[in-house]
């Protein structure tokens, strides 16, 4: 018995980083994801479409020097070839799908922890470039769907969904310490011009967002 | 670990190989063994991962015998004392004792099959109340299973260093319960008029 280069081993390089990232964001939820492996997943897709190649070209090898019928199965050898090529073909797609499910995971969970700032997640330059064009579009679509769903609670105040869940609220109001210079905000109280280090105590649904977005602090009592 | 199919641990140890023998030939793959044989020939022995050789075996191309971390050296040793096997230097990369002697368990038959089980699952109960122990007793000394620590002892840490994957999971979530648990009583929420 030797070693060789096994089907779908370098595919296996996706599996390795995205288990690599979870023990990251569990020691550390502030991780923020690697980067996409573009020319992995690349190469993952070059070694499908070559496998794909021998399957075709086993059987037409096969049907050409025999007088079978096509519609009957070919003799055991083939057979056992052309299972082998298709099943590294479902293992490679397996984990290419695996992997990309397993980085938008990850990006709903920040979308939520950003308390569904869309523009706050996507001004984070070292979160852009980490990131590939398909993923930013579907942060975007799954946002206008967030929006969507979110307008049907909104009427009276009745629940934000994307307020955070971690702490619950115990009073209507909230006692907050300015930590960025925001500028103007339109809450129940008026206009009020947010300037670092002020304190203020305000309704709680007006700046809640601003609190998940890390521009005010909570003074707890 | 679910074992689904998008489950990254699950694909992570249906990687695992299995010693596997060829009952066919198979024309054009003889590269997979690294020679320079054009053809598998029948009889050619063969390692292959977990995944590749399901179908096969079922089709019977293939037969396979059963992998030495589950062999008979390694039950007895499990069933001398479970918890003095180090489980983690039994299996390669990724550490999936448990998650692929699942996975040999559903290709053996029945009468094979349910003593394998019951030793999985012997192990997993004879390991668990030291497991969960330790974790308790971690919970204050930071995250991680290699934390030296005094008290515990040599034994302890040979332990911990021989967790599979499954069990270094559930040591981390035992240990971050414990430490909720404490900071939840220290916490002002706690205190009532």
């Amino acid at each position: 018995m030797s070693e060789f280069k096994m089907f779908g081993e370098q595919a296996m390089g996706l599996i390795v980083e995205a288990r690599r990232a979870a023990a990251q964001t569990a020691s550390d939820p502030s991780t923020l994801p690697p980067k996409y492996s573009e020319m992995a997943v690349q190469n993952v897709c070059r070694e499908l479409r070559m496998l794909d190649e021998d399957f075709q070209r086993t059987l037409a090898i096969h049907y050409a020097r025999s007088d079978d019928d096509p519609g009957v199965a070919p003799p055991k050898p083939i057979v056992c070839a052309v299972t082998m090529y298709d099943q590294a073909m479902k293992r490679n797609k397996r984990i290419l799908l695996a992997y990309i499910q397993s980085r938008l995971d990850r990006l709903r969970d920040l979308y939520w922890g950003a308390g569904g700032a869309l523009a706050h997640l996507l001004g984070n330059a070292a979160l852009r470039e980490r990131l590939s064009p398909h993923e930013v579009d579907f942060l975007r679509q799954y946002h206008d769907m967030v929006v969507v769903a979110r307008a049907e609670y909104e009427f009276g105040d009745i629940l934000d969904l994307t307020a955070g869940i971690d702490v619950p609220p115990k009073e209507l109001h909230v006692d907050v310490r300015v930590l960025k210079d925001i500028g103007d905000v339109h809450t129940e109280q008026g206009t009020i011009d947010f300037r670092k280090g002020q304190r203020f105590q305000l309704r709680r649904p007006d700046i809640e967002h601003l609190i998940v977005q890390g521009y005010l602090e909570e003074i707890r009592h | 670990m679910d074992n689904t199919y998008f489950d990254i641990d699950a694909i992570f140890a249906e990687n695992q190989k299995l010693a596997c023998t060829f009952l066919t030939d198979v024309p054009g793959l003889g590269y997979l063994d690294g020679g320079k044989e054009r053809d598998i020939k029948k009889g050619t022995k063969m390692q292959l991962p977990y995944w590749l050789a399901l179908p096969l075996l079922y089709a019977e191309h293939l037969e396979f015998t059963l992998p030495q971390p589950f062999g008979s050296r390694v039950r007895n040793a499990l069933n001398a004392d479970a918890r003095s096997v180090r489980l983690a230097s039994l299996v390669g990369v990724g550490n999936y004792w448990y998650a692929h002697g699942r996975n040999v368990v559903d290709i053996l038959d029945e009468t094979q099959g349910k003593p394998m089980a019951d030793v999985l699952k012997d192990t997993f109960k004879g390991r668990l109340m030291d497991l969960m122990d330790q974790a308790q007793h971690f919970a204050g000394a930071g995250t991680g299973i290699g934390v030296a620590h005094s008290g515990t002892g040599d034994a302890g840490q040979e332990f911990r260093e021989g967790l599979d994957q499954t069990e270094r999971e559930l040591f981390a979530l035992a240990q971050e319960s414990a430490r909720r648990t404490k900071a939840w009583f220290e916490s002002s929420d706690r205190t009532t008029s």
